[in-house]
């Protein structure tokens, strides 16, 4: 049973201050602040593992040994960080790799695990430097050259990042992840050649957001609208307050634009005037407090996406009754909206349908 | 209705939002805020919920949801007598008006210092109104929402990086001291909160340093002593806050009906 200390030393100037819940002006204002703070940073993270640390802060850097009670330091650190990168938790994860890796750089697994961690958090620099340094060290690790690929790819190196998840592919032509980057890098030149990248990837990684966003944007570049859009949903249904499901959603919207036109050859859409005209005429009666009820209603509604190719009345409303079909409830809004936010963008163009409507209610009216 | 949100715990405490207020629940993202969220909460006149998310703050986008649902639910505890924190202008002005006249203040000219003192004065009394709801709803979160605990860690930890800039600097050299001291006072109850959630003690280091661990305890206290998840709990530990701090002549309640 291996129970040597486990000892470290990083600068001051290494040390991330946005790990604290303390901000890095005051920190930086009073240096026995920073120094305790920093101490306790530290013997917090090892009282968790179990035995005993020693932290002492200097004013250039941070001193740490810790004794463990049982087992072997490096494992029991590792399988600690393994646990927290599974959660995500990189917050309290990245310490503990930073210590790994000052006390072991060639081993595989902590560059690795670090190097894909810095990737995330956009040091990019550094995660290219640890990975390179892991497929020399281990070049037929293929999850390597693909972690490698992506930290490429996200610093703008993309020739770079596609012969890396070449390599990847290679060496496990069921890599996933190689695959799903892969396309996405072939996609910006060629969709068609992404295609059975991404359809093998959407397979093997059906939850994954990422891949089916790649899917479905690179299909809809295609044109193949009536495949993309279940799998948009889906990816925008896995996470929906998502950077991943804000793409997704806007490629969707987009996208019931341009199919709602399309039902109609790019011409007016009938049932769409006379749904303004129903609105104008139930506006009309109903009075201007009323009317912005209704139309800040649907508004609101309409932020989570309205069907508007769905015919189905599956809507309702709090402030008026009915059911109604998600284009019904966009036509009453932008209705609404010429009334109290004519110069606000109603995120839908029915002018056309408008100024149709517009010259029957006034007809109406005059007679 | 599909999911909002991922974390089927915020799930649970948006349907309960419905449920009791008997108002939908819109959630989506906005730009452009510096607040972790926008939150509207539903009137006869716009009759939805909405929570609306800072794109900046979508890693930890649904504890933010959580906590804005949990807060929902107290405030409308009794859909009857939602409460609504008003300010006293005149008061607020007397205020600021002598804040203008301390010594951090005095180096700007009088109007900058004026306005300086006015936005001060009522960003404190936000932070008298917010942060004893934002203490109860982290402590709703912890219980509730367990799965969402890192996400809650990094949302904490980050709002107390924002607080303590009030001991960098930049920040002490111009606010009052009167209002300083409030300020920290009500921020310590909350890292007091946290340390006692989270065991660590870093949050507490720079209060203790400063001697502001009693008053952190005290403000505490005050919430601890009202556990009830009601409107009524809210109200009387903001005013109990602002006994302690001197600030109860700044504001009044009024209480509208959610449904009228």
């Amino acid at each position: 049973m291996n129970q040597q200390p486990f000892s470290f030393i990083l600068r001051i100037e290494d040390f991330d201050l946005s790990r604290l819940p303390i901000a890095a002006d005051a920190l930086r204002a009073n240096p026995d602040l920073m120094a305790q703070a920093i101490s306790e940073y530290y013997t917090a993270i090892f009282r968790k593992l179990g035995g005993t640390a020693t932290v002492a802060v200097t004013a250039d850097a941070v001193h740490v040994s810790w004794h463990p009670q049982t087992g072997n330091a490096r494992d029991l650190l590792f399988e600690r960080c393994l646990g927290l990168l599974k959660k995500g938790n990189y917050r309290e994860a990245e310490p503990l790799l930073q210590c790994l890796h000052a006390r072991f750089p060639d081993d595989q697994a902590v560059l690795f695990n670090y190097g894909m961690m810095l990737s995330d958090q956009g040091r990019l620099d550094q995660a290219c430097r640890l990975l390179e340094h892991l497929v020399e060290l281990a070049p037929g690790h293929s999850h390597g050259w693909t972690a490698l690929g992506v930290a490429y790819a996200r610093n703008r190196d993309k020739q770079r990042g596609l012969a890396a998840f070449q390599t990847a592919l290679q060496l496990d032509p069921a890599n996933a992840y190689a695959m799903r980057n892969a396309a996405a890098i072939l996609a910006e030149a060629s969709p068609a050649d992404a295609i059975p990248l991404y359809e093998k990837a959407a397979e093997l990684l059906p939850e994954d957001q990422r891949t089916l966003f790649g899917y479905g944007a690179c299909l809809l570049r295609l044109g193949r609208q009536e495949e993309a859009d279940p799998i948009l949903i889906k990816c925008i249904a896995i996470n929906p307050l998502s950077d991943v499901a804000e793409e997704a959603k806007t490629a969707r919207t987009k996208l019931a634009q341009e199919n709602m036109r399309g039902n109609v050859a790019g011409g007016i859409r009938p049932d769409v005037v006379m749904y303004l005209l129903g609105a104008m005429k139930r506006f009309r009666d109903l009075g201007r407090t009323k009317t912005g009820t209704i139309t800040f209603e649907i508004a609101m509604l309409g932020r989570n996406g309205l069907d508007i190719n769905n015919p189905s009345q599956k809507y309702t409303l709090k402030s008026l009754p009915g059911q109604f079909s998600g284009l019904h409830l966009v036509s009453i809004m932008y209705a609404g909206m010429k009334i109290h936010a004519p110069n606000q963008d109603a995120g839908i163009d029915l002018s056309r349908e408008y100024a149709e409507a517009k010259k029957l209610f006034d007809m109406e009216q005059s007679q | 209705m599909a999911n909002r949100v991922k974390s089927e715990e915020a799930n649970q405490l948006i349907e309960a939002v419905e449920k009791t207020t008997g108002f939908k629940v819109i959630v989506d993202t906005v730009e452009g805020i510096s607040d972790d969220a926008q939150m509207i909460s539903a009137r006869p006149e716009m009759p939805i919920h909405s929570i609306r998310v800072s794109k900046t703050k979508l890693p930890y986008a649904d504890y933010i949801v959580a906590a804005q649902c949990a807060m929902l639910l107290r405030l409308w505890s009794n859909p009857k007598r939602i409460p609504v924190f008003s300010p006293n202008t005149d008061k607020v002005h007397f205020f600021a008006d002598r804040m203008a006249k301390s010594k951090p203040l005095k180096q700007f000219s009088a109007r900058t210092a004026i306005e300086t003192a006015l936005h001060l004065a009522q960003g404190l009394l936000h932070q008298l109104r917010s942060m004893p709801i934002e203490i109860q709803t982290v402590r709703d979160c912890r219980t509730q929402c367990p799965d969402l605990f890192d996400m809650q860690t990094d949302s904490v930890e980050a709002y107390l990086r924002l607080l303590s800039e009030n001991f960098a600097p930049k920040i002490r050299s111009i606010a009052p001291e009167q209002i300083w001291k409030n300020s920290v006072s009500m921020n310590s109850a909350y890292a007091l909160n946290w340390s006692g959630i989270s065991g660590s003690t870093l949050p507490m280091l720079p209060y203790q340093s400063t001697g502001f661990a009693d008053t952190a305890g005290t403000l505490l206290t005050e919430i601890n002593t009202r556990p009830d998840k009601t409107s009524e709990a809210y109200t009387q530990i903001v005013d109990a806050w602002a006994g302690r701090l001197g600030l109860n002549t700044l504001y009044k309640w009024e209480y509208r009906n959610g449904h009228q």
